[in-house]
């Protein structure tokens, strides 16, 4: 595909902090950091408890749509969400087993099983942020990012979405945690910002399992770190379970400054 | 292509403050340059130079944004049309399932067509204690894989079992040599959860299904699961479609596949949403859902490739559309907002008016919150038009992620053979969620164009524009 799209925004949370518009904060730790500032209150749905990972979900994306917005005012009409997951709602899933072990069969708890799925912290951002997107999750294993990165960009390109935030989001308490956010829209000489011009999924029937080191997060990482430093640059990467995902990054056209950076960058 | 054989009407010099074409208008002038790859490129130029026009006329930024959107939307049905003449649009050549009615689609429909229902009690696991005892169970897992052998893809859970069979009742008889344009789309919740905290590599249960499907198809294209709620496969089906007219493969397997797990059964027993007698789907005496399980396999390809390949299409797949309600996690906008919103995406996008349908394939789950909410959609949409209206979750039972790929296979098979099934166990329509639902016995499909609708927790709603191929040349 060689069509064009601009990434207007993006932000990394991870074990080493948060960065929006920025490289990626280094640091390890099991789970995200913690937010650097106050977070903006969350009301519960329906008074429903909000599991953290889907709390976190909404933080980012409102921190991503607040600098885009902070660039240019308004927003395209409609902002679809498609969010890479390795783990899916592995945490709720088995805090909800844990409740049925506990509790008995019979006596599960009902607001835990409204978030045994992957697409539930989606959701919360709908109920919070009032997006009317299409809302989807996509899995590929390690290349889940990307392969939501590719299949949004192909979204976009193609006139299907208006906007589309596309990433990442794989919270289970370890090290490789992430939440990355890429908001994808129709590259426009107005929109200076850097663009993904190229992309492309494959498959591998015969592929053995030899992992080659990629993860959720350094795919994403790798993504931001070329976007903030305006390079060109070709993220490549591919899993054991034979998916393989290609995504070209170039600058700004006649780029001679970074797009403007709200940094939110703190060790845990 | 050719180079164009008519030139592009010049457009008028750019204005500060003259608005940009409207789309049918600039489709109009497309039309009129006979399309080719040169008239896009240089129709595109043109636009770009008005609309740096614009840029420099000291309009407002929000307007710039609003018509370098309209720009881009237009570019892009541009590029879809003229895709179209090279005839990428997407049609169904084969479908597979396996349903509590068994092995194979002609299976399911024959069952659809006598009003039978496939929910039962549930042998696979204990149920003592719960609000019901029924589901409708797909055959076990030794005949799964033995319906299967032939695509000699390994496959160690459940889901991806019930796909292999469905994917073997719809490749039966096709080649399946190695091709890096079969693409694979999978829809699922919850994909190979019975491996869950197994081990930190067995994390990865939602993609499983897929990668055994693309193993056993021999497809080296893209291959990815998708997850949407009960609206997975819906939505895995849009993607397929994308693939299509993006023009990135030939032909997609689009799938949709859930196993019955006692995790999800009890999950729905605390939402207090099964019914204990099987599902009765907009039946005033209803009582809430049936759990079932399933896949259904379609094969998506290009018309230009089916017809050199000598398939005939069985249905086209004319739009998709998708959006989020916003409303709640488990419970569905009661107005119908959401659904009301996503069949006009995809009725705008398959490039027809609801006007064009002649039926409504309903989600219809036989919860009381479901069926008002479709019902209330479906009068916003269709306003007392005469339009068929089928369901078949009283039969299945809610297969979740493969509901929407089930859902698609019947209306596929509904539209070649002009005839709607009844809604199994549907007695009489509920006062307060009135559609006119086909009760009892078969009825004649009205017109050759259907709205299949779905929606799921999360607030998201999907909808499919399915034709018979005469309607969508």
């Amino acid at each position: 595909m060689s069509a064009e799209v601009a990434v207007t925004a993006w932000a990394v949370w991870s074990g080493g902090g948060v960065a929006v518009n920025e490289a990626p904060v280094d640091g390890r730790g099991r789970g995200l950091a913690l937010w650097p500032d106050r977070p903006a209150p969350i009301l519960p749905a329906r008074g429903r408890p909000v599991p953290p990972a889907a709390s976190a979900l909404v933080q980012l994306v409102q921190a991503v749509l607040t600098t885009r917005r902070a660039r240019v005012p308004t927003l395209p009409g409609t902002v679809d969400l498609r969010v890479g997951t390795r783990t899916g709602s592995l945490e709720v899933d088995l805090a909800f087993l844990r409740s049925l072990a506990e509790r008995g069969t019979a006596f599960g708890s009902p607001s835990l099983f409204a978030y045994t799925l992957s697409t539930a912290a989606g959701g919360e951002v709908s109920l919070a942020l009032g997006l009317r997107g299409a809302l989807s999750t996509v899995s590929t294993g390690e290349l889940s990012g990307l392969t939501a990165l590719v299949t949004g960009a192909a979204s976009v390109t193609s006139g299907r979405s208006e906007a589309c935030l596309c990433g990442a989001m794989d919270v289970s308490g370890s090290e490789s945690d992430v939440i990355a956010l890429f908001l994808l829209e129709p590259a426009q000489p107005y929109l200076h910002a850097p663009r993904l011009v190229g992309w492309k999924l494959s498959f591998d029937p015969e592929a053995v399992t030899d992992s080659t080191g990629d993860s959720v997060r350094s795919t994403m990482e790798r993504l931001a770190v070329a976007l903030a430093h305006g390079e060109s640059a070709e993220i490549q990467a591919s899993s054991p379970g034979g998916h393989s995902a290609c995504l070209t990054v170039v600058p700004a056209a006649g780029a001679t400054v970074h797009p403007e950076r709200s940094a939110i960058v703190e060790g845990r | 292509m050719p180079e164009q054989a008519t030139p592009l009407p010049i457009l008028k010099p750019p204005g500060g403050h003259q608005p940009i074409l409207k789309g049918f208008q600039v489709l109009r002038l497309f039309e009129a340059s006979r399309k080719g790859d040169c008239a896009l490129k240089r129709f595109a130029e043109r636009c770009q130079l008005r609309w740096q026009g614009l840029l420099g006329g000291g309009e407002t930024e929000e307007h710039r944004e609003k018509h370098g959107q309209k720009i881009h939307r237009v570019g892009s049905r541009l590029t879809r049309r003229l895709r179209g003449t090279a005839d990428l649009s997407a049609v169904i050549t084969s479908i597979g399932a396996v349903t509590g009615h068994g092995l194979g689609s002609a299976r399911l429909f024959a069952a659809l067509l006598e009003g039978r229902s496939a929910i039962r009690p549930v042998t696979r696991f204990p149920v003592d204690g719960l609000c019901s005892n029924l589901a409708a169970e797909a055959p076990g897992d030794e005949e799964l894989e033995q319906a299967s052998s032939f695509l000699a893809a390994r496959s160690d859970d459940r889901a991806s079992r019930l796909l292999l069979a469905a994917a073997a009742d719809a490749l039966a008889a096709r080649e399946l040599d190695p091709s890096p344009r079969r693409g694979v789309v999978v829809g699922t919740t919850k994909g190979a959860f019975e491996h869950l905290g197994r081990s930190p590599a067995s994390d990865d249960l939602l993609a499983a299904p897929a990668r055994a499907l693309a193993r056993g198809a021999r497809a080296s294209g893209p291959c990815f699961s998708v997850s949407a709620a009960c609206a997975s496969s819906a939505v895995a089906l849009g993607e397929g479609l994308g693939l299509i007219e993006d023009g990135i493969c030939d032909e997609v397997l689009v799938g949709g596949t859930e196993a019955l797990h006692a995790f999800v059964y009890r999950g729905f027993h605390a939402l207090r949403a099964l019914s204990p007698r099987p599902a009765m789907p907009f039946d005033v005496e209803r009582a809430g859902l049936s759990l079932g399980e399933g896949a259904a396999v379609l094969v998506l390809e290009s018309l230009s490739h089916a017809r050199a390949n000598g398939r005939r299409p069985i249905a086209v797949v004319e739009g998709f559309g998708s959006s989020a309600d916003g409303y709640d996690q488990v419970a569905p906008e009661p107005g119908g907002r959401g659904l009301l919103e996503a069949s006009r995406r995809a009725l705008r996008a398959a490039r027809v008016t609801e006007e064009h349908v002649g039926g409504y394939h309903a989600h219809g789950t036989g919860t009381v919150q479901n069926d008002r909410m479709e019902a209330a959609a479906f009068a916003a949409l269709f306003a007392g038009r005469d339009v068929t209206v089928s369901a078949i979750k009283g039969s299945l039972g809610h297969t979740l992620g493969a509901a929407a790929a089930l859902d698609v296979a019947v209306c596929a098979l509904m539209l070649e053979r002009g005839t709607v099934p009844p809604v199994t166990n549907l007695k009489v329509v509920d006062p307060h969620a009135q559609l006119p639902a086909t009760i009892g016995v078969p009825c004649p499909l009205k017109g050759n164009r259907l709205l299949v609708a779905s929606a799921g927790f999360g607030g998201i709603n999907a909808a499919l524009v399915l034709a018979t191929p005469a309607a969508a040349t």
